[in-house]
């Protein structure tokens, strides 16, 4: 054993990244908590993953067979609709934890150099987990599915100048068909998880290089300590990703993701048809003000909290620190105003 | 059918007695499992003259003073309140048949609480050895409360010979009744053990008596890892046939899956319990330096939740009935089912003469025991989209004995016709009102 692992060695040298692995330090303090955040997004991207592929074994797309495979999957194949299950709410659950380890990052000032990298990437997959919540919303091909997916895609031909172009691209034509569900098929299970894992790669290096912000007040102060990675803070990290896995069965078992009527497009909308929850502020907005008007100022201030590194750059307590802090803090109830807003009007 | 109803909606009267039961239990096997951490860890710390740990037990024994003679007592009072207010018939039937039984846990409660409150006071009054034995007291006296409440409990879901002899004995120590115990025991020592983990997260980190505490505590588990399973085995293999069938065919399975809730929540049962071993080893055990009290309180919560999802589960194996192969939850009696049948509701049912409306008394006295229009089991989906005549022929169905596919998960429908169809009309009234306020379609 002992020579066939010094015989691996020498094709694959892992021994630097176990020596990195067993020096690496982790800061602890009272705000350590919103560390778990980021690994909680990773663990429920890894179990899209797993239940995602499952689901690719039965599911078919196509206008005659998406809602049909969806039902079998459902009704047929053994524990098809617990894993359909998990791989819903764990997509929520996702874009969930991503939201919020991304206000974290925002008030704790991770993003200020060396970590700016850190947060494009960060900006980056969170785009692309709403183009993977969008994409495989539509992919069971039922009456929800399909007239949220007709209002998402309305939401974006509102984008001014280049809007019904991207329309029709998404659609594969003027209107939503099963050539729609092929696209957005390929889309879900080939394109975007491709280029996610790239950029997923780079993020995580950057972490490991960076390793985690502390607070500037917690380190003027010299209210922290250091653990190792390697095993304390593993053994944390999986004892709380056993914990979200745990919400996770609940959630599915408990209440089990539902499969509607198949879509008909020749039916009016149901009434109240709505995005999925984390479209909903941007479709309040919509519904307040022109489209144009809604897509551009939306479209400025995601601009805006995107380039927040080159704007506030160097220190948290500096009068740009503060005034970062109050943005962060206006973005969060902005959002969640116009989602309850949005909910209160269905 | 000869008392009062009791009406709760939206999560029934069934979820009063679950609240409260679910919290007792919780608590009471806490007590059980206190009753020997107690006087075992002092005995450790006395023989290896641990001052540290008896200083803590000392601090320790006043919260499970509270917590047993406090919490412990009003909830499992609270539990008779409830049951004699949801279920008088198979209360009253439980009075009869084990008011023996009652006695000795009474004289058992008290010595268990007196005991504890000598062990709280004599911590410093007492000499050790006069102590550690009324530690030994308050161990024997709570496992022996739960030796008599076992018996109770298992009797209704498998009252054994009871059923013919109509013997005390027969009954108390029914099938079940073994696995059941030893079950609980396993449960009380690892919830004892929890305890020790969540108290031992209060202490300064860096103290010696925090890390042992938190590795003493976590061993506590170990027994219930080792012989649970088996112990689950025995026992579901003396559960009664239509419970195992209500488990492994399932109660609703169209549209929400293949699996019926019960199985379901059975899964998260086990996913649970695998879950805290995880936790415990990975936490308390191998890290107790960086264990948080956060963390503690996650391991509780996921404790309660076994806990609870266990007691909800032996509740719905042992649908329709209340006392297994004697009342239906209803508390209709087996025996009167064949001369009841499709006699008119009222010679059946004193209380419902008091009503003017038969069906809205029909309902309330032989659904509303697991059923409310709009919360929990909710009729209003569980009937959605039937008119009064559907809910007619339904009902119909419910009356139609080995032809009925109901007939293991609810009890058989009383009443004439003019019962059945009086119970439809009120249904259908009350689960979509008609927007004038008429009548529905049937009339009685």
């Amino acid at each position: 054993m002992g020579t066939l692992l010094s015989k691996l060695e020498e094709r694959l040298p892992l021994a630097p990244l176990k020596e990195a692995a067993l020096h690496k330090q982790v800061p602890i303090h009272k705000h350590a908590f919103w560390y778990y955040m980021g690994g909680i997004s990773l663990f429920f991207f890894l179990v899209q993953m797993v239940t995602g592929v499952l689901l690719l074994f039965h599911y078919q797309p196509g206008a005659e067979t998406a809602h049909a495979s969806a039902l079998r999957i459902m009704t047929k194949v053994d524990f098809g609709w617990l894993i359909r299950s998990i791989h819903s709410w764990s997509a929520n659950l996702m874009v969930g934890a991503i939201f919020v380890h991304m206000f974290s990052v925002f008030f704790m000032k991770a993003y200020q150099k060396p970590r700016d990298l850190t947060w494009y990437t960060g900006l980056a997959l969170l785009g692309m987990t709403f183009l993977f919540g969008f994409t495989g919303y539509l992919l069971p091909w039922d009456d929800i599915a399909f007239f949220a997916t007709k209002v998402g895609v309305d939401v974006a031909a509102g984008t001014p100048v280049i809007g019904k172009e991207i329309a029709n691209i998404l659609r594969g034509g003027t209107d939503i068909t099963g050539l729609t569900i092929q696209r957005f098929f390929a889309l879900h299970a080939v394109v975007l998880p491709g280029i996610f894992i790239a950029i997923l790669s780079l993020h995580l290096l950057l972490v490991q290089i960076h390793g985690n912000k502390i607070p500037e007040g917690v380190e003027r102060a010299n209210a922290y300590r250091t653990i190792p990675f390697f095993p304390n803070f593993l053994y944390a990290d999986l004892y709380v990703w056993l914990l979200a896995f745990n919400v996770l069965s609940i959630l599915a078992a408990i209440y089990p993701w539902p499969l509607g009527p198949e879509a008909d497009i020749l039916k009016p909308a149901p009434q109240g048809i709505h995005p999925e929850w984390y479209f909903m502020a941007q479709f309040q907005l919509l519904k307040m003000m022109p489209e144009p008007v809604a897509m551009t100022l939306f479209g400025a201030a995601g601009a805006l909290w995107a380039i927040v590194p080159l704007w506030n750059p160097a220190t948290a307590t500096g009068r740009r620190g503060k005034l970062a802090t109050y943005a962060g803090i206006a973005a969060a109830i902005g959002l969640i105003g116009l989602t309850i807003l949005a909910y209160g009007k269905l | 059918m000869n008392y009062p109803t009791w009406t709760i909606d939206v999560i029934g009267s069934g979820w009063v007695i679950g609240l409260i039961a679910i919290i007792h239990v919780f608590i009471s096997h806490f007590a059980v499992g206190a009753g020997l951490f107690l006087p075992v860890t002092e005995y450790f710390a006395r023989k290896h003259g641990r001052t540290d740990v008896l200083d803590f037990l000392h601090h320790h024994t006043r919260f499970f003073l509270v917590l047993t003679a406090v919490a412990g007592a009003t909830t499992g009072v609270g539990i008779w309140f409830a049951i004699s207010l949801v279920q008088p018939e198979a209360t009253a039937t439980l009075i009869r048949t084990f008011v023996f039984a009652w006695g000795m846990e009474w004289v058992v409660f008290l010595v268990e609480v007196a005991s504890l409150v000598f062990y709280y006071y004599g911590w410093e009054k007492m000499s050790p050895e006069l102590h550690q034995k009324i530690g030994w007291v308050y161990a024997a006296t709570a496992f022996l409360s739960l030796v008599i409440i076992n018996g109770i409990l298992t009797f209704m879901l498998t009252p054994g010979t009871w059923l013919v002899t109509r013997s005390f004995w027969g009954g108390f120590f029914n099938p079940t009744y073994w696995p059941s115990l030893i079950m609980r025991a396993f449960v009380a020592l690892s919830l004892a053990g929890l305890w020790g983990i969540y108290q031992g997260t209060k202490l300064d980190r860096d103290s010696f008596l925090r890390i042992w505490l938190l590795r003493y505590s976590s061993r506590w588990l170990i027994p219930s890892y080792m012989f649970a399973g088996f112990i689950l085995i025995w026992y579901l293999q003396v559960v009664p046939d239509p419970s195992m069938a209500a488990m492994t065919r399932g109660i609703a399975t169209a549209g929400v899956g293949n699996l019926s809730i019960l199985t379901r929540v059975a899964m998260l049962i086990g996913l649970f319990t695998v879950t805290i071993a995880l936790l415990v080893l990975f936490g308390p055990y191998l890290n107790p330096k960086d264990f948080t009290r956060a963390k503690a309180v996650a391991l509780l919560i996921a404790g309660f939740f076994v806990t609870g999802a266990t007691e909800w589960s032996r509740e719905v194996i042992r649908k329709p009935f209340a006392i297994r192969g004697f009342m239906y939850s209803n508390g209709l009696y087996l025996q009167d089912v064949g001369k009841k049948l499709n006699t008119p509701f009222i010679e059946n049912a004193r209380w419902a003469r008091l009503n003017p409306d038969i069906g809205e008394a029909m309902f309330k006295m032989q659904c509303m025991s697991c059923h409310t229009l709009h919360g929990y089991r909710s009729l209003a989906i569980s009937l959605a989209g039937r008119d009064a005549e559907s809910i007619y022929n339904f009902l119909v169905v419910l009356q139609k004995g080995s032809e009925n596919p109901y007939r293991d998960i609810m009890p058989p429908l009383l009443g004439a016709d003019a019962d059945l169809k009086a119970l439809a009309a009120y249904l259908s009234k009350e689960i979509a009102p008609p927007p004038s306020g008429g009548a529905a379609s049937v009339k009685p």
